[in-house]
């Protein structure tokens, strides 16, 4: 599968769209399934239903650009498993961090 | 030796030292162990050495509840009973199966996993098992490429299995009917079981047959080992002395009916291949893991035992339900459907060759059923050809048991997620926590448990720790009818090392 990486801007943030990339489950999945799971977050989660936030809500705490995001993006999915950060979506059990990321996914696509 | 009930003499009266009832799994280990002993052993089997549907349909039955197998499908009626189709699959109940949990209701076996130990060891013989070992270490060493998944062994562990290809028909028919001291007896269908008159003994056992012969057997002592289903039939249908049946004071007989849930509930999606014959089964393997919870993580959780195996997705997604297939009363239909089935789903999954789904299985749960007095068997006012009260079967289900299948595959999920393995997807009636009900299409093991619990206390149990009926000093009960609790795993290596342990004693008071 391919998902779009680049640079988008958000207001006035300017993000590296890795960050709305799942890695693992981009293995998994093709982008229209990312897209619906995104969705579907947004629906479950409707106060982090904007670009804005969610970018705020997964660069927390780590640089927005740069070679890392996927490394810290790694590391605080597995985080998330460990303290029982988890969203089911559509039966999936995954962490919050990738619910974000496919919302976010989701929210580009449909620019 | 070998005689047909039907070739004697009408009325005929049988005796020996001991007289066990039923030559299926149970009732041949004990049988075996009694060979080139000082007593005369009486081995009655309903059915002869092949199939018979006549004899078969005796086991014909209705059930209510959750939707059920029919009930002439669930056992096969003759010389060597259900080994004659099984699939094999062996390995111990786990000690927390044995021990009374809180969350557990009525849990808690008056046995030890530790006291069965020694019977399992036996029981690896008689079911022609490798050695009585089910620890990984030992089998990653034995077979090449088991590679675990680097799961937390906190919370996750590799659960082994051995197969059996014993099928005790083939393997034991020679061995018992040429033993000079078992007499066993073809087409002798126990009817009806007479005690003596203040009902703490067991007098004689009534035989009736097809032929439309009636004869009598006595022993010393009488071992039942007809099936968890049967046996509790056949001492509810011996009411002629007691309203309630033999062994019923305290109205248990029957009740406690559990099955194995075994049904495919998730999906595991691996990011990438993982190169490891650990999880899968093909032909000719000895052995393989199925993922388990640990004790302490069950307790945790209050949740019942259970374990995951997997299963190729690409096949998984072309199978029917067992429950839709194995719909035949006729056991030999039904398992021609179900082999069917398998061939066609493996066929269609050979058309998909890449993609992620390559990579996916589904997750099968195998999880025992928690104790519940209202899944019980009970007799019919309709009667089989030869005059016993035919079974009705009401199975049912408990909230515990959902919540333990969900919150496994919950815990299951993390790790995956932890160890960065893949991802793990619900089933669909697994995925609200609020709903408590069942697909009408759930699956179960085909394994019968319960029906006359083991419990010192007779309000309890109907057996107590030695298998022994209360109250009726010679009438022991042999097989999954016993089990407190019914584990996660198959029921026959742990029948069979219980009716070695219960052998010993009998021999012990003769």
């Amino acid at each position: 599968m391919v998902i779009p990486i680049g640079f988008y801007n958000c207001s006035d943030t300017k993000y590296d769209s890795t960050i709305a990339k799942p890695i693992l489950l981009s293995n998994i999945w093709d982008t229209q399934t990312m897209t619906e799971i995104g969705e579907l977050y947004q629906k479950q989660y409707p106060k982090e239903n904007t670009e804005k936030k969610l970018i705020e809500l997964l660069s927390k705490d780590i640089s927005i650009s740069g070679n890392d995001i996927p490394v810290s993006i790694t590391s605080r999915i597995e985080e998330d498993f460990k303290t029982d950060k988890i969203v089911i979506l559509d039966g999936w059990i995954l962490s919050v961090t990738e619910g974000r990321q496919c919302a976010l996914f989701s929210l580009i696509q449909s620019k | 030796m070998h005689i047909d009930a039907r070739n004697l003499d009408n009325n005929t009266i049988i005796e020996g030292d001991i007289c066990i009832i039923g030559a299926g799994t149970a009732g041949i280990s004990i049988a075996l162990d009694w060979i080139d002993t000082p007593y005369k052993v009486i081995l009655l089997e309903g059915g002869g050495f092949e199939y018979d549907d006549r004899v078969q349909n005796l086991y014909s039955g209705k059930t209510t509840g959750q939707n059920y197998y029919p009930l002439k499908s669930t056992r096969l009626h003759y010389f060597g009973g259900t080994t004659g189709h099984w699939a094999g699959m062996c390995s111990p109940y786990d000690p927390i199966d044995f021990i009374k949990r809180d969350w557990v209701p009525d849990s808690g076996w008056p046995i030890s996993r530790k006291e069965l130990d020694p019977f399992y060891e036996r029981a690896h013989k008689t079911l022609q098992l490798g050695p009585y070992n089910y620890d990984f270490d030992y089998w990653k060493s034995e077979v090449p490429n088991l590679i675990s998944f680097p799961l937390d062994e906190r919370v996750i562990w590799n659960k082994m299995w051995q197969f059996s290809v014993a099928r005790f028909n083939d393997l034991y028919g020679t061995t018992i009917t040429n033993a000079k001291n078992v007499h066993l007896f073809t087409y002798a269908n126990v009817v009806d079981i007479i005690a003596n008159e203040n009902l703490t003994g067991t007098k004689e056992v009534r035989i009736k047959n097809h032929a439309g012969k009636t004869h009598i057997a006595r022993a010393k002592r009488f071992i039942l080992a007809c099936g968890a289903i049967q046996n509790a039939r056949l001492l509810l249908a011996s009411n002629s002395q007691a309203s309630q049946g033999l062994g019923n004071k305290n109205d248990l007989v029957g009740r406690y009916f559990m099955e194995h849930l075994e049904h495919a509930s998730a999906e595991l999606w691996l990011s990438k291949p993982f190169p490891s014959n650990l999880y899968t089964w093909s032909s000719g393997a000895i052995t393989r893991a199925e993922l388990a919870i640990t004790e302490k993580v069950q307790t945790e959780n209050q949740i019942l035992n259970g374990t995951v195996s997997l299963f190729p997705l690409t096949v998984g997604r072309n199978l029917k339900s067992e429950m839709d297939v194995w719909n035949n009363e006729d056991p030999r239909k039904s398992a021609e459907k179900f082999w069917k089935d398998i061939s066609d789903a493996r066929a269609a999954a050979k058309k998909i060759k890449e993609g992620s789904i390559s990579r996916a299985f589904q997750l099968h749960t195998r999880i025992e059923q928690a104790p519940n007095p209202k899944s019980r068997v009970t007799i019919l006012p309709e009667k089989d050809e030869l005059g016993v009260p035919k079974t009705k079967l009401n199975w049912e289900l408990t909230e515990l048991d959902k919540n333990s299948i969900r919150k496994i595959y919950q815990l299951l999920g993390q790790q995956i997620g932890i160890a960065g393995l893949g991802r793990i997807r619900l089933n669909e009636f697994l995925r609200d926590e609020n709903d408590t009900s069942w697909p009408s299409d759930l699956n179960a093991g085909w394994h019968h448990m319960g029906t006359t619990r083991m419990n010192d206390n007779p309000k309890k149990g109907v057996v107590n720790a030695n298998c022994q009926v209360h109250g009726i000093s010679n009438l022991y009960l042999a097989g999954s009818g016993c089990f407190t609790t019914s584990g996660a795993p198959n029921p026959t290596l742990t029948l069979v090392a219980l009716s070695l342990r219960l052998s010993d004693y009998v021999r012990g008071k003769m």
